[in-house]
């Protein structure tokens, strides 16, 4: 873990230079820049730094998945050794059904029954949208592979009994994921607690890392998308003051019933939920029956 | 390396070769698995197989992998888990 922190600390602060000389270099006047204050999330260039910053724990993870633990980056994914992409499509149509209604029906409660106005699309519109579409799955599945993934398996693994070792990853990772996301209200918290433990939920129900990806990501890019298209008023920070309790309570409904859908999808989709095992015994001498 | 075994068969082949090659409780710095490696007998498998003996959960991947943080400190290459007899 310390091995992690060390790596992906020193990609996010290479990617943060990278960036600023990017800028310097194309001719921007450092004066002009936007405010990097992780509010101005519909800013392109405030994005696109905040992505660029957590995608580098993707290279993160699997270098210290490679050099510390010996085993191929694919463990970090799925029970398969790899991530599976037949199953992205089919749970990304669920979390729409699910978790983009919600999201839908928690925007209009924010506009009628709160007190926020649209105020149009955002400036750079176009740009933002871009910034949205290209980096955003990719952010969503870096935080993945880092809570889901790399501390989810670290903690598990000490712990032995499985389900005791699922409970204390889930609700350990849950907390570290809100905590991460810097000051927030105690609801806030919850809510990404909550979404902390739904992400574990179906990581322990499908075996793998793509449902959770997939949560995340759909939920990310329908806040950017929506907050870029009606303006300040879609909260993407924290949850919206005045409705606090009936917009975290369609997030919960919304996040369960991602769940429950990934639950009973099962049956169809069949995702592996065991590793292969592998005969451990060297070849040798094979005693057969005397005939 | 033997045959990989299926998950889906539930089929799951237990590392061998620890019942009866363990170092004794005297033998510091060395490992059951370097004492069968020395005498011929089972080894740990390379870093980069997944030494899954038995079919596990995504959660335990990390933990059914024969690494250990304390391999290098106690001087010892073998792993706590492949090397457990079978019960």
């Amino acid at each position: 873990m310390l091995l992690l922190a060390v790596v992906y600390a020193a990609l996010a602060v290479m990617t943060a230079v990278a960036g600023v000389l990017g800028l310097l270099a194309s001719g921007s006047d450092l004066g002009t820049l936007p405010d990097m204050g992780l509010e101005e999330f519909s800013d392109p260039w405030v994005l696109l730094f905040l992505n660029a910053s957590l995608i580098v724990a993707i290279p993160s993870v699997w270098m210290v998945w490679v050099v510390a633990h010996g085993m191929p980056r694919g463990w970090s994914s799925s029970v398969l050794g790899r991530l599976r992409r037949r199953l992205l499509l089919p749970y990304t149509l669920l979390a729409l059904a699910t978790l983009g209604v919600g999201i839908g029906l928690a925007v209009l409660l924010t506009f009628t029954v709160g007190d926020e106005e649209m105020t149009g699309p955002v400036s750079s519109y176009g740009w933002l949208l871009v910034v949205v579409l290209l980096t955003t799955p990719l952010q969503s599945a870096a935080e993945e592979y880092v809570f889901r993934g790399y501390l989810s398996q670290a903690i598990a693994g000490w712990i032995r009994s499985p389900r005791a070792g699922a409970l204390v990853a889930a609700l350990l990772t849950a907390a570290l994921f809100a905590a991460a996301h810097g000051p927030q209200d105690v609801l806030t918290f919850l809510d990404r607690f909550a979404f902390g433990l739904a992400a574990s939920a179906v990581v322990w129900l499908t075996g793998g890392l793509e449902a959770a990806i997939v949560l995340h990501a759909v939920n990310n890019v329908l806040v950017f998308v929506l907050a870029g298209t009606l303006g300040d008023g879609v909260a993407t920070a924290e949850v919206p003051a005045g409705i606090g309790l009936l917009f975290a309570a369609v997030s919960l409904a919304s996040m369960a019933a991602y769940v429950t859908l990934v639950a009973r999808s099962r049956h169809r989709l069949l995702p592996e939920t065991w590793t292969a095992a592998v005969d451990l015994r060297m070849p040798g001498p094979v005693a057969l029956p005397a005939r | 390396m033997g045959t990989p075994v299926g998950a889906a068969a539930g089929v799951g082949a237990r590392a061998v070769g620890a019942a009866g090659l363990g170092a004794g409780p005297g033998s510091v710095g060395t490992c059951s698995l370097d004492a069968a490696s020395a005498a011929g007998g089972p080894v740990g498998t390379a870093p980069g197989t997944p030494p899954h003996d038995q079919p596990t959960t995504f959660l335990r991947a990390m933990r059914s992998r024969d690494w250990a943080w304390w391999r290098p400190v106690l001087g010892c290459s073998c792993s706590p888990w492949s090397t457990r007899p079978s019960p």
